[in-house]
């Protein structure tokens, strides 16, 4: 073969490689397996559960394993056809977009392309990232790898966290008009507003920062639970007063029946969940990386697998078992002995009786990294919420029902739900059915009707196919409740203190250097080539805030990538008209 | 719904209809004066009406109001509609932009189905990127709306006269050519946020693989469109594509994934 013919020939397979036909394909193809991805449920997303997965798809679940369609994104085939995208546009930049200065967008654009996509790949072979849990004025130089099975990786130094918080916003009070205006202010006393909708004048005379929930609104400094504003409503010169007391967040009201196995609990939402708990009291180890879960004999001396298939081999040993905490918000305890590499842990798992965070313990980045364990998971959770924004006395209230079940993971939404029509909960075999509902309601050892202030409640019966119905009383909330002043005005206080920034401070230290930083959450520390990233705060029950690291040498490339990238679309937009007409393939 | 809103509602409409009433003449013919100038002023005041809420809300909040799904269709409303006035201004034909003001019409219309108060903003909406990354991508997705009316007119009109082909497919090529850039800068400045926010620039994260689908479509079409191919099927792709970017805006949350994914801030 002569030089020449050598040369075309290489053009014409770098012509096919590179033609938009092949692209087009390509990207449709990419497109339809990422979409997959979404649709099927992935082990490599932050809770992921495999159990879940086998729950939901049955037998196909291992042929969806073995194709890898359960973890697409780090899938062989899907790098594989990433890799010809980059060989197309490679092919497609060298015949037909350099040396021409019309083609100048495409060219930048194709190249910011292959310059992220390189970026990706530095990533892969040699960046990494993890997490790592601290409580204050801990210290660590490891983290949990998110490579390879959640291995502990070193830091090149060592991250001390000195204190952390979370900064929330006031208690602010809304006032909302006919046609949905609205007008947000943090309460003083004595400001006035005037909204612009209404001629009404609104001032605040007195706020109490904690009042009591009831009928009354008083300060007597006992129950220091909601927030409250005595309002002065102006209008065409007459005058009128009203309370506006704040809804809260915080799971102040605990209901616990006498025999202590049903109890009831007001989340953020101020919405409830009765839980069905076992007669028996039992715990669970969880693997947080593959799901499996293995009970824990509740009594001393009792010895158990461990779940953890990064550590095969390692067990637990019960130490301790106490039957009451001791406290109204915490039930039965364990202490517990780990035994892993040869190493021995002491942990211990108490069982919160609301039993709105089972999950009790999530271990730290040293030793049992991948463990949760979970005490006296309930058989099944039902949330109650109603569905209407304003609460209409003519017509009766709907509600949505929201149940989860354990251990099989499934559980599913009601909606519309009116007093009265029995709901069968798919796959349980169980029915539900709202008996009654009370727009106001005291929360005490039974709900009792109030005409003013309190709580909305809905009792609730659970049938199962094998046992006596049991009832449960649930408090409710609409998603906002509003108080409907004048035809003109509501009020919505909303004591929710929702979250305004999580602010961590750290140390970093190493033989060169000692650098405090404060990481928030749109702003991360940087030190050799590291970042640390402030993912979550947990206040209570143990404070503990996780942070992430990363070391990513591929960065600067993915930045310049996306800037070339972006650049290049602009430019071969206004210099797109002409090519359009001519057809970039003659 | 405030009087403002109300105005923009209402002149929409108005545009819409006074732009399909000058459409419906004999291709070639000029513009009917009394449709013509009356509607492209009805969309004048529309954009403005409309642009005054978004600017007077940003105001009354103390940040930009698009982290409710209110705010981000009324937003919407307003690209469509902007959009369509500026390709309006040097297009030949008037169906399509008649179509896009109904359509940002509409889009007010349901925003009222989300009115709520409104939520302070959580910690990881509070960066510098809110604002450009959602502005950008709802310019794109706004040319991609009316790209997508140009598109499903000519799969239906297919034997339609020239003329009348070739005005359409004006305003698809010019409005697929506004979308593309600012869904890249969109999809740039989401990957830059999420690397400040999470230390991922792209985590595989239902909401941003979802972003990509749409991307790489667009895409996709944009390399037929330019290189000629401008039959049946790469229109179909367009709408496609079109549906994946509302998918990307609305749909990921009911996604069985989706409760693996940390972009749940637009829902309540």
């Amino acid at each position: 073969m002569s030089e020449p013919e050598r040369t075309s020939r290489l053009r014409g397979i770098a012509e096919t490689l590179g033609s938009v036909k092949l692209g087009v394909g390509l990207l449709i193809g990419i497109a339809a397996a990422s979409a997959l991805g979404t649709a099927i449920l992935q082990t490599s997303l932050a809770g992921a559960d495999p159990s879940e997965i086998r729950a939901r798809y049955g037998a196909c679940a291992g042929f969806l394993n073995t194709v890898g369609l359960t973890d697409v994104f780090h899938s062989t085939w899907y790098a594989v056809l990433l890799g010809i995208l980059a060989l197309n546009i490679v092919s497609a930049t060298a015949t037909r977009f350099a040396f021409r200065a019309s083609k100048l967008g495409m060219l930048l654009a194709h190249v910011g392309v292959l310059v992220v996509l390189t970026g990706g790949l530095v990533y892969s072979l040699i960046g990494d990232k993890g997490y790592v849990v601290l409580g204050p004025r801990q210290e660590t130089d490891r983290y949990v790898s998110n490579h390879s099975g959640q291995r502990l990786g070193h830091l090149p130094f060592t991250l001390r966290l000195d204190d952390f918080a979370a900064e929330r916003y006031p208690a602010r009070l809304t006032l909302v008009g006919p046609q949905g205006e609205i007008l947000t202010v943090t309460p003083k006393e004595g400001a006035e507003v005037t909204p612009s909708w209404t001629s009404a004048a609104v001032k605040f005379e007195k706020i109490l920062p904690h009042a009591e929930r009831t009928s009354r609104v008083i300060d007597d400094g006992n129950a220091p639970i909601y927030p409250a504003a005595l309002v002065r409503l102006n209008v065409a010169g007459a005058s009128r007063d009203l309370w506006c007391v704040a809804q809260r967040s915080s799971p102040a009201e605990t209901l616990v029946d006498g025999n202590g196995r049903i109890s009831v609990a007001f989340d953020n939402e101020l919405t409830a969940r009765a839980n069905d708990l076992p007669a028996e009291p039992r715990a669970y180890a969880v693997s947080l990386q593959t799901g499996r879960t293995v009970e824990i004999p509740v009594k001393p001396g009792a010895e158990f697998p461990l779940p953890n298939a990064a550590k095969p081999g390692a067990w637990g040993k019960v130490r301790t078992v106490v039957d009451d905490a001791d406290n109204t918000a915490l039930g039965p305890a364990l202490t517990l002995e780990l035994h892993e590499d040869n190493q021995t842990f002491l942990r211990s798992a108490v069982a919160r009786m609301p039993g709105l965070s089972p999950e009790l313990f999530r271990g730290e980045p040293v030793g049992m990294s991948d463990l949760a364990f979970v005490y006296y998971r309930p058989k099944l959770s039902v949330r109650v919420t109603r569905m209407e924004d304003w609460i209409d006395r003519k017509a009766p209230p709907r509600y949505r029902v929201e149940w989860w079940t354990f251990p099989s993971g499934t559980g599913g939404k009601l909606d519309n739900l009116a007093v009265g029509s029995p709901e069968t909960l798919d796959a349980t075999g169980a029915t539900i059915t709202l008996v009654e509902s009370l727009l106001r309601a005291q929360v005490d050892a039974a709900y009792t009707p109030l005409d003013r202030g309190g709580m909305e409640a809905a009792k609730v019966k659970v049938t199962w196919p094998d046992g006596p119905p049991r009832e449960y009383w649930l408090a409710t909330e609409g998603p906002e409740q509003m108080l409907r002043v004048t035809q003109a005005l509501a009020f919505l206080y909303s004591a929710r203190e929702e979250v305004r920034e999580y602010r961590a401070d750290v140390r970093l230290q190493a033989p060169s250097f000692d650098l405090a930083e404060t990481v928030t959450v749109n702003h991360p520390a940087s030190i050799l080539g590291w970042q640390i990233f402030l993912s979550d705060i947990r206040e209570a029950p143990t404070p503990r805030a996780q942070l992430m690291v990363s070391c990513d040498p591929g960065l600067p490339l993915v930045y310049a990538g996306l800037v070339l990238l972006a650049l290049g679309a602009f430019v071969a937009q206004f210099r797109g008209k002409a090519a359009e007409q001519k057809g970039i393939e003659t | 719904m405030s009087f403002v809103l109300s105005l923009a509602l209402a002149t929409y409409f108005m545009s819409g209809l006074l732009s399909i009433a000058n459409s419906v003449r004999k291709t070639g013919e000029p513009d009917v004066a009394i449709f013509r100038w009356p509607s492209l002023a009805a969309l004048g005041v529309a954009s403005v009406a409309n642009a005054f809420w978004i600017l007077s809300r940003w105001h009354e909040l103390g940040y930009p109001p698009f982290a409710d799904t209110y705010g981000c269709f009324v937003l919407l409303a307003w690209c469509v509609g902007l959009v369509s006035l500026t390709l309006e201004l040097g297009a030949r034909e008037r169906y399509i932009g008649g179509a896009s003001s109904l359509a940002a019409a509409v889009l007010l219309l349901i925003s009222t189905r989300w009115l709520a108060a409104p939520h302070p903003l959580p910690p990881v909406l509070r960066s510098v990127f809110f604002a450009p990354h959602v502005v950008a991508y709802f310019i794109a997705y706004g040319a991609l709306t009316v790209a997508a009316f140009a598109g499903i007119a000519l799969l239906a009109g297919k034997k339609a006269h020239s003329t009348f082909s070739s005005g359409l497919e004006e305003w698809c090529g010019r409005a697929g050519r506004i979308a593309f850039p600012f869904l890249t800068l969109g999809l740039a400045l989401g990957a830059v946020w999420g690397q400040q926010a999470w230390g991922d620039w792209f985590g595989w994260d239902p909401k941003e693989v979802w972003a990509l689908i749409s991307w790489v479509l667009v895409a996709a079409w944009s390399h037929l469109w330019r290189s000629g191919r401008r039959g049946a099927l790469t229109h179909v792709l367009l709408i496609v594509a079109v549906l994946a970017c509302y998918f990307t805006l609305f749909g990921v949350n009911y996604l069985p994934t989706s409760v693996q994914s940390q972009h749940t801030y637009t829902t309540r």
